[in-house]
């Protein structure tokens, strides 16, 4: 039987990977880029082997045609991704590599014997098409897709592979503060255009610090009212953030910006108009003004 | 020496919608431009100023997009199903500009619609590629491209061809006028018809309704009872 290989280049979308690739009925080759603790993590998920690729000295992209040769080496049925860059850029030399059929918003794969079949969401996920091939597949996984249940870890090898010479690391920047906290936050409080007035970021400030929650906002709200710190945007052109909890207040749910909070675990929306697009999406939403919602959910949250 | 500067080349998933015989059924009929597109253009020129800048699109209609932005000419490549899979459509985009020669940088919307075409366009090429690029300059025989890595950004120096995939951070603040768009459509426009490899593709074999995920709303006209609803859930949850 052909392995699944899933590629994981950052911790935060690693499980939702494996929730697709071990229910794939096929052993799972994790290759993690990243750092040993991101590897350890992933041997924990249900796969079948690790092989770690130490990045802290070159960019995981300068592996590329080394991954896709191991590829054509190995042969894997199916390669399973999330839309992070790196494995972006490593799935796209070895489809090529290997002539595989790629596929995006993949909800899920199964493969049996020489043939694939792969789920993937189309019309704004309206709708589930079902596609087949008997050549390897790439599957680029749809965001917020079920976590991988965790079991026994298996040993991580360390993997070797040739680095191309026309990519160099020359400088790594952190950034503020507030993008590096929303990355890694449990909570996050969520603004959108409907709250109103700039006075009402104050109910905002009031629930986050309520739930220990961080601050996040709508590209409008930084590009066009200037009120947060460029830092503060999730979305599509931004950030994507994976809290357990995410309170929307006042956003309708565009999709510029649902690709960005997606993946939190529960997805609570407050919105005025019954109509908006993210009680489509949202996990619980309550349908009224923020302004007045908002301090009482506040006050019910310091009493829980 | 040429920049190639892609734009236009990914359907508006927005406009894939499911028909009342159930089947997916696109309301556009060409790509449009994506919100990367300006700033793809402006990293091409910004790479190699002084290289020729050419414009390559898929679109159909007005094609002055590139040539509004500083292209000196544009190439549209006629033939791409609206239906195209990603391995189709870089493969399309690969042979259109390994026909024009001395390509020595490709710039392409590092694009949510079709996030895998950049790097399958790369590929095809045989070239390396930097996704989530923000910006880029020239520095010696190499450049230096910014782009996003976690919550900062990495410089990145690459020598050689490349694939750049750009991921605007806003929108365009100035767009062009209607002078620049007009002389725009002076400049040349090649039509030429569309090489796809031998790529692999899927076959689509059936279309069914997502598994229902049903959202639990409360009637906010009384937040108290609302909130308390809400409360309760999050607990129930394991996230308040």
């Amino acid at each position: 039987m052909s392995n699944v290989w899933m590629i994981v280049a950052d911790a935060m979308s690693a499980s939702n990977v494996a929730g697709v690739a071990t229910n794939a009925d096929a052993p799972v080759d994790a290759l993690v880029f990243g750092d040993a603790k991101m590897a350890e993590d992933v041997a924990k998920l249900g796969v079948a082997s690790v092989t770690r690729y130490d990045v802290s000295s070159t960019m995981a992209e300068a592996y590329a045609p080394a991954i896709a040769q191991k590829a054509a080496d190995e042969a894997p049925a199916a390669v399973v991704l999330s839309d992070n860059a790196t494995a972006r850029a490593l799935a796209g030399a070895i489809a090529v590599k290997v002539g595989a059929a790629v596929a995006t918003s993949v909800v899920s794969l199964k493969v049996a014997g020489a043939e694939s079949t792969v789920e993937q969401l189309v019309a704004e996920g309206e709708a589930v098409q079902v596609l087949k091939s008997a050549k390897p597949v790439v599957c680029v996984i749809a965001d917020g897709g079920p976590d991988a249940e965790e079991g026994a870890a298996v040993a991580v090898a360390e993997g070797a592979a040739e680095a191309s010479d026309a990519l160099k690391v020359v400088v790594t920047n952190a950034e503020g503060e507030g993008a590096a906290g929303l990355l890694t936050a449990e909570k996050v409080v969520g603004v959108g255009l409907g709250i109103g007035g700039k006075e009402n970021l104050a109910l905002i400030d009031d629930l986050a610090g309520a739930l220990g929650a961080a601050v996040a906002c709508t590209l409008p709200l930084c590009d066009n009212y200037h009120w947060f710190e460029h830092s503060s945007v999730v979305g599509t052109s931004t950030q994507k953030i994976s809290p357990r909890l995410y309170i929307s207040c006042g956003s309708s749910g565009a999709p510029q910006h649902m690709a960005g909070v997606r993946s939190a675990k529960v997805i609570v929306a407050i919105n005025n108009d019954p109509e908006a697009p993210i009680f489509r999406e949202c996990t619980y939403g309550i349908i009224g003004d923020a302004v007045k919602v908002l301090p009482v959910l506040t006050e019910a949250v310091k009493s829980a | 020496m040429t920049s190639v500067a892609v734009f236009k080349w990914a359907m508006n998933p927005h406009d894939e919608r499911v028909g009342s015989d159930g089947q997916i059924k696109w309301f556009a009929e060409r790509p449009e431009a994506g919100d990367d597109d300006y700033a793809a253009v402006q990293v091409a020129h910004d790479a190699a100023p002084e290289a020729e800048l050419v414009g390559l699109t898929m679109a159909s209609g007005d094609m002055a997009f590139a040539a509004a932005r500083g292209a000196a000419r544009t190439v549209a490549i006629e033939g791409v199903d609206i239906l195209a899979q990603p391995t189709e459509v870089a493969s399309a985009l690969a042979n259109a500009i390994k026909d024009m020669g001395d390509v020595t940088l490709v710039s392409i919307g590092d694009a949510a619609w079709s996030p895998m075409v950049p790097s399958l366009l790369a590929a095809e090429l045989g070239w390396p590629c930097v996704l989530a690029v923000d910006a880029v300059r020239p520095e010696g025989d190499s450049l230096v491209v910014t782009r996003r890595f976690g919550a900062g950004t990495q410089d990145v120096a690459v020598t050689g061809p490349c694939v750049l995939a750009v991921a605007a951070r806003r929108e365009e603040e100035q767009k062009p006028g209607m002078k620049q768009v007009l002389q725009a459509r002076k400049k040349p426009v090649d039509t030429v018809a569309a090489q796809i490899g031998d790529v692999a593709t899927f076959d689509a074999s059936g279309v069914h309704e997502p598994n229902a995920q049903a959202s639990k709303l409360f009637d906010g006209a009384d937040p108290a009872a609302a909130v308390a609803q809400l409360v309760s859930a999050l607990q129930s949850e394991g996230v308040l």
